[in-house]
């Protein structure tokens, strides 16, 4: 049997190359990966500390130095490049465990956050919350307006958090942010935020029974006709 | 018509919940006098205690970052004026200055530290809303302003620590302050003399050790209440919750109960200024004073 | 400014507050004047003499954690010496060790204390 001797060869443009160190192992990954392609590409596979690989979700904190710089950097592996010189390691998970509370019984101000979360009154304003955040949040802002009650700017202030966690990794007074935050929000939206009446009214006129007959047909229609629904329903193309 | 002269005002956290009648008596007071208290837009909290280690600009960092604040704010508003009513907020933020200006070393270390901001140069002035009523407006100008003179209510002036010590950042002398004494003689209290004005109310005992603060305050104003004082007038709102909570856990150790007020609420009493007092505090004064103005 | 201390603890104590516990001549001005000596153990020119002895014992004590910083005492001193940040030092010696003095979780109905007590209390008395 002879091989073919194939004379068309793609020429494949020359791939450049930078140098990163993962825990501190060289490693060669081609320009312009994700912090998180370029660990996948060396062999790593990810089972913690990865997740909708969009930025959103805060699973895959990762901090990294360069040679001769001091600064310590931090960011998302999935939305981060990487750079020549990359001296990383992955945070995948931050200790801090939620504390129990029952929203119903707490009161929308500083005293009801203070009082959960006291290690607030440590905070020295450092700022090395905010120079961490990877979604430009003005952190240390955030907690100074919890400090002082006014809890409805602070929760527009946090909406972005996704509690990667790296704020509170470096945070000399060791407060858990995100913890903090997600208290504040809810406390907005249970009771700060103005009520939505006609959500209200819908799930009253729900609950009385306005659909019951609608929703009968519905359920009992059979897989033929909900796939014609489905076909058909008004939806942005 | 005249213009008000401006002034950069830091208020502190406790200001904004627990000493709101502080800051709105205060605010009133100003624009009456001819001044205007312009709050910095953006400002953290002072830190309340002044940082005692020279070996550490740690616990420099907030209060040196609100003077940061206070710069950046006196070249859109042209003042180099940087006042308060909370005499810790106060306390911390002269002295934290005044070290700065006198260490260019702590003022480089924290310059270099806080590379997110811009450097700060020693050129705010810290001054107590007391001393501009005393130096720039003179008690003399209040007084011809006063619609309702005090009728010689015995008003005791608690000064407590932090305005007046250490010598080189207090207002007034450490020993025997007179300050608030004669501003409430020029609305026509009269100051009772006591000899605990400036003893310490206890200060942050009052979070773990309560019984230490109950001593301190019965201590205190059993002293002015047996110099016939009416009134107390406080300037911070540490003193002010030390006492009052004092007063509630001595209960019936202190032979009767004394009215607990800022001194700005009797200055807004004595200037007419009744909108910006609490209904129930005004509702005090007029049953201890006399309500007409 | 280069100082040298008989005793390490005094060293250390000068270190962290700049303060030379051997200018102080035991007049006593500064304990009459403490508003808090009824509950401290020993007295605050106690503290000084036993720093000045070299009695490691001075930082198991109570008084440094009774002391309220009012700086009564600083303002008194006539040798000038800043007792407060003596105090504050062997608060430090304990404090950077991450010994806290208080537990902020276990501090019983804090939703009444205003923010200034508690942010106080925090600088003090934790870490």
């Amino acid at each position: 049997m002879r091989m073919s001797q194939a004379k068309t060869t793609v020429k494949q443009p020359k791939m450049k190359m930078v140098t990163i160190y993962v825990m501190g192992k060289k490693y060669e990954v081609p320009e312009g990966l994700t912090i998180l392609k370029a660990l996948e590409y060396v062999g790593y596979r990810l089972i913690r500390g990865v997740g909708c690989r969009a930025g959103f979700c805060g699973a895959c904190a990762t901090v990294y130095r360069f040679k001769d710089d001091y600064k310590l950097y931090t960011g998302l592996a999935c939305q981060t490049t990487v750079k020549d010189g990359m001296y990383l390691v992955m945070i995948p998970f931050v200790p801090a465990k939620k504390p129990v509370y029952d929203i119903e019984k707490l009161k929308p101000d500083a005293s009801t956050v203070i009082s959960i979360f006291p290690e607030l009154t440590r905070c020295v304003a450092c700022n090395t919350c905010t120079k961490s955040c990877p979604q430009e949040i003005q952190v240390m802002d955030a907690v100074q307006e919890i400090l002082r009650g006014n809890l409805e700017k602070a929760a527009h202030m946090v909406f972005d958090c996704i509690a990667c966690g790296i704020c509170s990794m470096r945070c000399p007074a060791e407060i858990v942010h995100y913890h903090v935050f997600q208290l504040v929000r809810r406390l907005y939206g249970k009771y700060i935020a103005k009520k939505s009446k006609h959500l209200e009214d819908k799930l009253k006129a729900l609950e009385e029974g306005a659909f019951k007959e609608e929703l009968d047909k519905l359920v009992t229609a059979g897989p033929s006709v909900w796939k014609r629904l489905y076909e058909s329903r008004e939806i942005e193309k | 018509m005249k213009k008000m002269r401006k002034i950069m005002y830091y208020p502190g956290c406790t200001i904004k919940t627990y000493g709101q009648r502080y800051e709105k008596t205060a605010i009133a007071v100003a624009k009456a006098l001819g001044f205007e208290l312009i709050e910095l837009p953006r400002w953290n909290c002072c830190g309340v205690v002044y940082g005692l280690s020279e070996d550490s600009v740690f616990h420099h960092i907030a209060p040196t970052r609100n003077l940061i604040r206070a710069q950046e704010f006196s070249r859109e508003l042209g003042t180099n004026d940087l006042t308060t009513l909370c005499s810790m907020c106060y306390h911390v933020l002269k002295r934290v200055n005044d070290y700065l200006r006198s260490n260019p070393e702590a003022l480089e270390k924290l310059n270099k530290f806080m590379d997110d901001e811009e450097d700060y140069e020693g050129g705010i002035n810290v001054v107590h809303y007391l001393t501009i009523l005393r130096d720039d407006i003179g008690f003399d100008k209040i007084s011809e302003k006063v619609r309702r003179r005090l009728n010689g209510a015995k008003v005791a002036c608690y000064y407590g620590c932090m305005l007046v010590k250490p010598r080189e950042t207090g207002i007034d002398d450490p020993e025997d302050p007179l300050i608030m004494d004669e501003l409430m003689e020029s609305l026509g209290a009269e100051a009772i003399d006591y000899p605990f004005k400036t003893e310490c109310c206890g200060a942050y005992h009052i979070v773990s050790d309560k019984e230490i603060v109950k001593k301190r305050a019965v201590k205190i104003i059993k002293a002015a209440l047996d110099r016939g004082a009416e009134i107390i007038a406080t300037t911070c709102p540490l003193c002010h919750y030390n006492l009052e909570k004092g007063m509630e856990m001595a209960g019936k150790e202190l032979r009767r109960k004394v009215l607990l007020v800022y001194f700005t609420e009797l200055l807004a009493f004595a200037l007419g200024l009744d909108d910006s007092l609490e209904k129930n505090v005004l509702k005090e004064l007029k049953r201890l004073i006399g309500g007409e103005k | 400014m280069e100082v040298e201390m008989p005793n390490e603890l005094a060293e250390k104590i000068f270190m962290i507050s700049g303060q030379n516990v051997y200018a102080c001549y035991q007049c006593g001005k500064c304990s009459a004047g403490c508003p808090f000596t009824d509950y401290m153990d020993l007295l605050p020119n106690v503290v000084i003499h036993k720093i000045q002895l070299r009695d490691e014992r001075v930082l198991e004590a109570k008084t440094p954690w009774i002391c309220a910083a009012c700086f009564t005492c600083s303002t008194r001193c006539p040798r000038n010496l800043d007792i407060s940040k003596i105090m504050e030092a062997l608060r430090q010696i304990t404090l950077r060790k991450g010994i806290d003095r208080i537990k902020l979780k276990k501090l019983e109905k804090i939703e009444e204390l205003p923010t200034i007590a508690l942010v106080a209390a925090s600088r003090k008395l934790t870490g």
